[in-house]
């Protein structure tokens, strides 16, 4: 064998072994749990509190009713006023809003969420997020005595 | 003189190979205990979680509602020094209510927003969990709840 081909040769035997060793870094990366099933523990205690906020929306007699109540509200009446003569939904974003701000504010470790509120299988009837993400990691609770669910997901 | 040169060839080739895999294994190892550390960190909230869930539901925090925090009662708590930290094994306690940054003083108090039940002296990283806060708004004339956090750190065996 001439020198030439010999050295074409080990070139050859080096990219095999380095793509052999890229398969198996690639098989490794692709079996690791996907970061969007991650715990968020926080998130779900985040879910438990929220309804039971007192909202900035007066109904029936100048009660300030529950983001809980506020949720169902939005959903089977969205056009329905407060006493201060907003729309339901427009308070209750609000009131979301300003819950996830102050919960998860924005900065080095909360990077962007993606909030939805949605009745079994529906497409979401409520969606708020922030900040431009790719992978996510968050928890799902239903709304007490309905059939809707609430999801916080967040990244950073 | 040719041998020589063909050994060198060699020895060039198995150093630059044994630094390629270390290198490898460097960047492998990072991406490893990267992701062994954000598991830990879900882990130990998770706990926080449990251990702030179970003392969110005593009789003696427990609000209007189901998992809600009674502002009084943990003002009430917070009068006894401390000394339900050892019943409940707890080296620190604290409820807060998220954006209000005034501590509760005979002063302040129900006009601020951390009550500190269980002074803890070097407590490290507390576990931590949300809560609705309630209490009686005399603005409203109702009880208002608002989020709320509970601080603890347990361990006292």
């Amino acid at each position: 064998m001439k020198r030439g081909q010999e050295e074409i040769v080990g070139f050859g035997v080096l990219l095999v072994v380095l793509a052999i060793v890229g398969v198996i870094l690639l098989g490794m990366y692709l079996r690791s749990p996907v970061p969007e099933s991650g715990l968020f523990p926080e998130g779900g205690s985040f879910l438990d509190a929220l309804p039971h906020v007192t909202s900035t929306c007066a109904l029936q007699g100048d009660r300030f009713i529950s983001a809980h109540e506020l949720m169902v509200q939005c959903v089977t009446q969205p056009g329905k006023q407060c006493a201060s003569e907003q729309r339901v939904c427009s308070v209750l974003n609000g009131t979301l809003t300003q819950a996830i701000h102050t919960a998860f504010p924005i900065g080095s470790r909360i990077q962007g969420y993606r909030f939805t509120l949605q009745e079994g299988d529906e497409p979401a009837t409520l969606i708020l997020s922030e900040g431009n993400c790719s992978t996510y990691r968050g928890d799902q609770r239903f709304l007490p005595n309905t059939r809707y669910s609430l999801s916080l997901f967040v990244c950073g | 003189m040719r041998g020589q040169l063909k050994i060198q060839e060699m020895a060039f080739v198995i150093v630059a190979l044994v630094l390629l895999f270390a290198l490898l294994a460097i960047f492998f190892t990072s991406w490893r205990l990267h992701s062994v550390k954000d598991e830990v960190t879900a882990l130990q909230e998770y706990a926080g979680g449990q251990l702030v869930g179970q003392l969110v539901n005593t009789p003696e925090l427990e609000g209007p509602c189901q998992g809600c925090v009674s502002w009084d009662s943990a003002w009430i708590l917070a009068q006894r020094n401390g000394t339900i930290g050892d019943r409940w094994n707890v080296d620190y306690l604290a409820v807060e209510i998220l954006g209000i940054n005034q501590t509760c003083t005979g002063q302040t108090y129900p006009a601020c927003g951390q009550i500190t039940i269980v002074p803890g002296k070097a407590y490290g990283t507390a576990q931590r969990a949300f809560s609705a806060v309630c209490y009686w708004d005399h603005t409203i004339k109702q009880e208002r709840c608002q989020l709320g956090m509970i601080l603890a750190s347990g361990g006292k065996a």
